[in-house]
């Protein structure tokens, strides 16, 4: 557990810079390291790994996020075969695929500045050929690349986009797999864990000891 | 021995994908004659197989397109999607030839050429069938056996109805099996998360007779022998750099408790890996416990229950239920002994309606039935719903 827990609630650590982050890391490395490996399989081979970090709000989520983030780009290996899609912390706004591929577009351009004018252009096109024409700028852009999307507040989204909506990204994802998701969410919810949801079973958790949840938490140290 | 890491959920690149070489070999070589029907309880590996290890051994000459379905809610997006997959699989040239796109163009009034990222007009909407017959003539025509794996297609099924209504459901599964009449080359693969079964009852209800997938062969994806199961776990602890005593005993343990399900066989190797420590029967054993025991539920377990509630209808509930709990907790039993032991002072029963709850339950791969004899189909589904039914474990 981050024992400064409270201390970093109060910043936006997608703010604080890659050293900063670095400095304050305590006892996160173990996790941080094999999400890193995880980009870094995903990138490099066929497989394509997806990661939910579950815990409440202040607990480092932010933090991890953030620094798998700077771990990732720095990265020289990966240099040319990833693009990085980095969702702003607060995207309420999505309430479609097509919202959510616009999103996206926009973390791409945040990231690399050279996106504006095609995603201009989506705007202009009728409502119901948004989807389609989003889609297949993404893939263009990201071409042979690995695509890493980062979300925070999976769960936020994932309402936003309802069922169907969940069902077209699970599409999106898997049809031809050229993505690998990290997400965060305050709790688990009904498009992860019903049966019949898109994305039940679809990501790995982050491990018991750090997965904030006080009790398995507590029974983990206990047993050991 | 291959390492491989951990991944639960994800995509695997195809040669992680253990012990299903065998099968696709076979399934291939069923597909020379004949389309196919794959079903598989929930993440059993079902889109494992077809994209990713079929999708890496076409045949020689084969064309082989893998399309998920499940963004399609219309009949029209139907069609877009197959067309998109084309585009992805097939050269601009071979594509540009489709009499599809004349077609198209003259019903539509404009030039259609199918760029990437292709949306058909609207005005489109009444023509789908039209649409869809000409482009599977043209997929038909490509030369060589042409396999068309639709992916999720009972979820678009669904949502199509939803949205439409049966008929229109009918109209595209009687389509789809037209197509596929004696000496076509077409072939298809029907698979999903959600069983075809579920569709056919809604249309049976509103009176649909036809047999849409009676000319496709069933195959019931099983879990890995054991084996295969033991060599997932080994690549997995080594991948994983899990340390044990005895790794061939580990293996051998774990693939057993986990009734050589990779989807849990993955997860129960990633925990190991983060937990760090040696390895030993205990620790699997407590990992099992708590996961089947877990407040937060991460590996959604409950839903092997709540699933009950979202397909089979309020008469059928309770004696799904009061017949899992009695085969989670006692040996195999006939449908009289499962009649029989449904207290009829709470819930209504007669020996026709659990025979029909038993079809489901069948179908929906909880039980199987041997010598007239049902049982849970797998001993850890079987533990897993005593846990989460308050049974004991
Ligand atoms: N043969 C296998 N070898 C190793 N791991 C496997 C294998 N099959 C499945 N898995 C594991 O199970 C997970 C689910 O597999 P897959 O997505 O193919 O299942 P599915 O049956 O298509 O699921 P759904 O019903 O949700 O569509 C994979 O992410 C992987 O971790
Ligand atoms: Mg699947």
């Amino acid at each position: 557990m981050i024992s400064e827990q409270s201390y970093l609630s109060y910043f936006t650590p997608r703010q604080m810079s890659h050293e900063l982050l670095e400095a304050i890391l305590v006892k996160q490395g173990d996790l941080i390291q094999r999400l890193v490996d995880k980009t870094r399989q995903s990138v490099m081979t066929q497989a394509k790994y997806h990661t939910l970090l579950l815990g409440p709000r202040g607990i480092g989520k932010s933090y991890i996020t953030a620094l798998t983030y700077h771990r990732v780009k720095a990265l020289p290996e990966l240099e040319g075969k990833i693009a990085i899609a980095f969702l702003a912390e607060e995207e309420w706004s999505v309430a479609s695929l097509t919202d959510l591929l616009l999103v996206i577009l926009k973390a791409l351009e945040q990231e690399y500045g050279d996106l504006q004018t095609r995603i201009d252009a989506l705007y202009r096109l009728p409502i119901n050929e948004i989807e389609a024409t989003a889609n297949a700028l993404i893939r263009e852009y990201v071409g042979e690349r690995t695509l890493f999307i980062l979300i925070e507040n999976l769960n936020e989204i994932f309402r936003g986009l309802e069922s169907d909506g969940q069902w077209a990204l699970r599409s999106f994802l898997s049809e031809h797999p050229f993505a690998t998701l990290l997400a965060t969410t305050q709790s688990l919810f009904a498009g992860v864990t019903k049966r019949d949801s898109a994305f039940y079973g679809f990501f790995q958790h982050s491990p018991r000891g750090v997965s904030e949840d006080p009790y398995s938490a507590g029974a983990r140290s206990s047993r050991a | 021995m291959r390492m491989q890491k951990a991944n639960p959920g994800g995509t695997l690149a195809p040669d992680e994908v253990v012990g299903r070489d065998e099968l696709v070999e076979q399934l291939w070589r069923r597909l020379e004659r004949q389309s196919l029907y794959i079903t598989a309880e929930r993440r059993m590996g079902k889109s494992s197989v077809v994209r990713d290890k079929m999708g890496s051994t076409i045949p020689a000459g084969w064309t082989f397109l893998y399309l998920d379905v499940s963004n399609a809610v219309t009949p029209l997006e139907f069609v877009e999607v197959l067309l998109g997959a084309s585009r992805q699989s097939l050269s601009a040239a071979t594509v540009g030839k489709f009499n599809f796109l004349q077609i198209a163009s003259k019903l539509a009034g404009l030039q259609i050429t199918a760029p990437l990222g292709f949306k058909l007009p609207d005005t489109l909407k009444v023509q789908w069938k039209t649409l869809l017959t000409e482009l599977l003539q043209d997929l038909e025509n490509l030369g060589g056996v042409v396999v068309l794996a639709f992916d999720e297609l009972p979820l678009m099924l669904d949502a199509i109805q939803r949205r439409e209504g049966a008929a229109v459901v009918m109209e595209i599964l009687d389509t789809l099996r037209a197509v596929r009449q004696m000496n076509s080359p077409l072939r298809m693969i029907y698979t999903g998360s959600l069983g075809i079964h579920h569709i056919l009852s809604v249309l049976r209800e509103q009176g649909y007779q036809n047999e849409p997938i009676n000319d496709m062969y069933t195959v019931n994806l099983e879990p890995l022998t054991e084996a295969h199961a033991t060599e997932l776990v080994l690549r997995l602890l080594y991948g994983e750099s899990v340390s044990c005593d005895n790794y061939d005993a580990i293996a051998l343990h774990i693939a057993q408790e986990t009734d050589r399900i990779p989807f849990y066989i993955q997860h129960v190797v990633a925990e190991l890996g983060v937990a760090g420590a040696i390895a030993t029967q205990e620790r699997v054993n407590d990992y099992l416990h708590e996961s089947l025991n877990d407040g937060l539920d991460r590996w959604n377990l409950v839903y092997y229950d709540e699933r009950i509630d979202t397909h089979y209808l309020l008469a059928h509930r309770q004696i799904a239920r009061a017949t899992l709990d009695m085969l989670a907790t006692q040996p195999p039993k006939t449908v009289d002994e499962i009649t029989e032991g449904i207290d009829p002072a709470r819930i209504e029963r007669d020996r026709e309606t659990v025979l029909r709850v038993l079809r489901l339950l069948g179908s929906d791969h909880y039980t199987t039935v041997e010598e007239g004899r049902y049982r849970f189909r797998s001993a850890f589904i079987q533990r897993v719903w005593r846990s989460r039914r308050g049974l004991g474990e």
